[in-house]
């Protein structure tokens, strides 16, 4: 009698566990999220991670994903590679996450692209730009704009849309900005534009009157600097306060309101590629920059909205086709015209990275405006259509 | 009693130096404390200025407990100490040297007649006057590091190893100064290698051995003993 | 030419201010304050924090942000330093490693990630030239270096507290048992310095128009490397270097194949001082 009661408790506790487990498995769809909400990165940990929280709740109360609740999971990786891979691996193994998405820079979106590849998880990267990212494999992916786009859409617009011969590339010295000031430089040169300076300086330095002054010495009609806003802010107050009085060009790095506040009037006529368009009256768009002001009462920037749309891009494609990971990334490949999305919209994806018309903002009395917009499949294709050339 | 320690031990770390030391100075009065290298004689002298704390015990001084107060604190009350080897400040004057204390107990001496009387003993100081102190030479910088002791008008000097180093000459007239100090009411505890020069001139001794005080009395009845006189003055 | 040594000597002065607090504190505890630099951004916010909500007057942040970092510097020493003095050297390094990564969180934790803008109003001498400008805060930055170097060089060496100081520099257990209360000289040491690392912080913080958490982390191995040059534990050598320093990753950063960051110019700068002069340009 003793000993069927204990089968029986243990049985019951058993199905009880089970149940619960199933329970909550059926409860929500696990989404894994990187951030670097410590260090020095701090500040786009936390736009990045807000915004995919506004998405989260976005799709909630939309429905979910087929009626179940979608769940963030996210940890800090403090920008680091090491702990990146480390948290990847936590995300997959013990919170069984569906799909990765990675918020954070390029070197540790690079490193958790090859867990999730090895781990047969679907990933994506948000703002990271660096190429090698998607090539970890076929489970990997970007919604922002690959550096050769990006760089290359800077190009044409320096030398085609802007005339500018002479070109100075002030770059930062990391993923982000080498690999951007690459794509412009080639780009460049194709078109017949002269690079007359070039030189690197550290993330984190905020000193730059002396390559400033070198720079006025070679006389350019434009500065490329690929790097941050902060970094940026720097740059561009101290390129006017040197009396540099050529054209100034940034990347999507710039795209923060804090940008602005920091570099003050210096700002004005500043060009940057971006994908956020706030002239847009894309409803997407609009939704997303304000409600993410009032959740957070900062104004967004381009790295929340990316991602935002990375949250918004993978719930749709479980809607679509469930959370089997070969059906995901089948599907992932055939996305076209994707409007529910802040930035953008995406066209498609080419190689894994995600296509879209590619922005050229302004700073007009202190404030991003739109200024150009490229669709032609040559600058704005992975690999433009024209092989010829 | 001027200084009374009461059963201190004192350790670097884990390592015990000094078990159960007590020992008293009486006014006017020079005790030596005689024993082998790294018998713990300076040791002792650096716990009763404060510069090594202590494990156990009290110190007396004056009749308060100072076993607990800074060493500059108890530099304040009368203790002045001259260290090892002329210790000075290499960097400041001669005169910077002296007059760094004089300028922590302004109100209670007049300095230039302080000065004046640590000049007319040594008056080679008086010549190197500013003269950085590094620059002296070894017996210099003794009559320095005694100086300085004595511009704070001590009433008990803590007197570390002051022969070593200095030629024999310069040693007795080391001596002889000391002496004459203790003849103007100055209290002194000296540790001392050379202990026939020590026990000469003091009034009673000590001998550490091995961290403990084995052996203490007279200086006439220590210069006697068969153990002092086999283990120290090597006859 | 001239244009860039005096841009390369404000630098300098930012540097050199940030050396000097590392130095005296070398000087007189042999440790290496690896923690000075959370001083700066200290000093930056709470002088952000008067500026926010006090007044928008440069002197009233300057003042406040010197004074609350010269408190703050100087419980650092007795809460993080003084306990672990007499361990093996390495332990205070690594402690106050620690506590600067720590006090980078606790900024972003108190005033978020994101950096602030740093516009204080302030009126002072400027000059524009054809060939040389240099404006307000360049000239406020580098006349407030002059003016606390001057007024530092003159109590260490005019005054009983410098008298006493020094003494502490050369023998700290001599200065203790001559009547000089050591603990009351090391904590005013720490004063001085931090309210100069904090005064840093302001001043740059205007500068460069911006205030963040992470904004220690690079001035802190330039000081360092600044302290290295100039030869540990020297004050001089630590404004001459500083601003040596500056100079020569400017003028280096301008010849045009020379393709290498500052930063490896500075430390390539203190490499080959290290080959050559292993107490630095100044050390005794």
């Amino acid at each position: 009698m003793r000993r069927f009661f204990s089968i029986a408790a243990i049985a019951i506790i058993s199905i009880c566990g089970l149940l619960s487990i199933s329970a909550y498995a059926q409860e929500t769809v696990k989404v894994g999220f990187i951030a670097p909400l410590t260090g020095f990165a701090a500040a786009d940990g936390y736009s990045s991670l807000e915004s995919a929280k506004l998405a989260v709740d976005y799709v909630n109360e939309h429905g979910g994903i087929k009626g179940k609740k979608l769940e963030l999971v996210s940890y800090d990786d403090a920008c680091q590679p090491d702990q990146a891979s480390a948290l990847t691996r936590k995300l997959i193994e013990n919170d069984k996450v569906t799909v990765m998405i990675s918020g954070s820079y390029s070197s540790p979106s690079r490193a958790a692209a090859v867990i999730c590849q090895q781990a047969k998880v679907p990933f994506t990267s948000t703002y990271a730009v660096h190429p090698s990212i998607v090539e970890a494999g076929e489970y990997c992916h970007r919604i922002g704009m690959a550096a050769p786009i990006q760089g290359r859409t800077g190009g044409y617009f320096a030398v085609r849309e802007l005339g500018a011969k002479r070109i100075a590339l002030l770059i930062m010295n990391n993923d982000f900005g080498v690999s951007l000031a690459e794509a412009l430089k080639e780009t460049a040169i194709k078109l017949g534009a002269q690079i007359v300076y070039e030189k690197k300086y550290p993330l984190g330095e905020t000193e730059f009157r002396n390559y400033l002054n070198a720079i006025k010495a070679a006389d350019p009609d434009l500065i490329y600097a690929p790097g941050y806003y902060n970094e940026a802010a720097n740059i561009v107050s101290q390129a006017r306060e040197v009396g540099l009085k050529c054209w100034l060009m940034g990347d999507e790095g710039y795209d923060s309101p804090k940008f602005i506040e920091l570099a003050g009037a210096a700002a004005n006529g500043v060009f940057i590629t971006t994908d956020l368009n706030r002239d847009s009256e894309r409803p997407m768009t609009q939704f997303f920059l304000k409600n993410y002001k009032e959740r957070t009462n900062i104004d967004a920037d381009m790295v929340g909205a990316s991602a935002f749309d990375a949250v918004m891009l993978v719930s749709h494609i479980l809607n679509k086709v469930g959370t089997d990971a070969n059906k995901i990334i089948e599907y992932w490949d055939t996305i076209e015209n994707f409007e529910d999305c802040s930035t953008g919209p995406i066209l498609m994806f080419q190689n894994r990275s995600a296509i879209r018309p590619m922005d050229i903002q302004i700073v007009l009395n202190n404030q991003f405006r739109y200024f150009y917009r490229y669709y032609e499949p040559e600058v704005i294709y992975l690999n433009p259509p024209s092989g010829g050339k | 009693m001027l200084l009374n320690l009461q059963d201190v031990e004192i350790a670097y770390g884990r390592i015990k130096v000094l078990w159960g030391i007590s020992l008293c100075v009486g006014e006017g009065e020079i005790v030596s404390l005689v024993g082998a290298n790294g018998a713990g004689k300076s040791t002792l002298i650096k716990g009763i200025m404060g510069i090594v704390p202590l494990r156990k015990g009290c110190i007396n001084f004056l009749g308060h407990d100072i076993s607990k107060k800074h060493p500059w604190e108890r530099a304040k009350m009368g203790i002045a100490y001259i260290p090892e080897g002329g210790r000075v400040f290499p960097d400041l004057t001669v005169e910077d040297n002296l007059k760094l204390i004089a300028s922590l107990c302004k109100n209670e001496l007049n300095v230039r007649k302080r000065l004046d009387m640590i000049y007319s003993l040594f008056p080679v100081l008086r010549e190197r006057l500013n003269q950085k102190a590094g620059t002296l030479s070894g017996g210099e910088r003794q009559m320095l590091a005694i100086g300085r002791a004595l511009m704070s008008k001590p009433k008990l000097l803590l007197v570390d190893e002051v022969s070593m180093g200095l030629m024999p000459k310069l040693v007795s007239s080391v001596f002889e100064t000391l002496k004459a100090l203790k003849d103007s009411g100055i209290s002194m505890l000296l540790t001392e290698q050379n202990v026939s020069e020590a026990l000469a001139i003091s009034d009673r001794g000590y001998v550490l051995e091995n961290g403990r005080i084995t052996l203490s009395g007279n200086s006439e009845e220590l210069l006697e003993n068969e153990q002092v006189k086999t283990s120290f003055l090597g006859i | 030419m001239l244009q860039i040594l005096v841009d390369a000597i404000v630098l300098g002065c930012s540097y050199a201010l940030m050396a000097v607090g590392l130095n005296m504190v070398y000087g007189l505890l042999r440790i290496i304050h690896v923690a000075h630099a959370a001083l700066y951004t200290l000093g930056a916010y709470v002088g952000l924090y008067c500026l926010y909500h006090f007044s928008s007057s440069l002197w009233l942040s300057l003042i406040f942000g010197a004074i609350f970092s010269a408190l703050i510097g100087t419980l650092m020493y007795r809460i993080i330093y003084n306990p672990v003095l007499t361990a093996p050297r390495y332990v205070p390094l690594i402690a106050g490693a620690g506590v600067f990564i720590a006090s980078q969180e606790i900024f972003r934790l108190l005033a978020g990630p994101y950096p602030y803008p740093f516009n204080a109003s302030f009126k002072f001498l400027s000059l524009t030239h054809s060939h040389l400008r240099i404006t307000e805060t360049q000239m406020l930055i580098i006349t407030f270096m002059i003016g606390a170097f001057l007024c530092l060089y003159l109590v260490i060496n005019n005054t009983n507290l410098g008298m006493m100081w020094r003494a502490c520099t050369q023998d700290m257990e001599l200065a203790a048992s001559s009547g000089i209360n050591v603990n009351l000289i090391i904590a005013v040491n720490f004063m001085i310095g931090s309210a100069l690392a904090g005064s840093a912080g302001v001043l740059m913080a205007l500068y460069r128009n911006s205030v963040f958490p992470t904004m220690g982390a690079m001035v802190s191995y330039k000081a360092f490397v600044v302290v290295v040059l100039g030869g540990f534990g020297s004050i001089p050598g630590a404004a001459i270097a500083g601003i040596l320093l500056a100079v020569a990753e400017s003028l280096l950063g301008m010849v045009p194949l020379f393709n290498l960051p500052r930063e490896a110019i500075a430390f390539l700068v203190m490499v080959l001082v290290l080959m050559f002069k292993p107490k630095g340009l100044f050390g005794r």
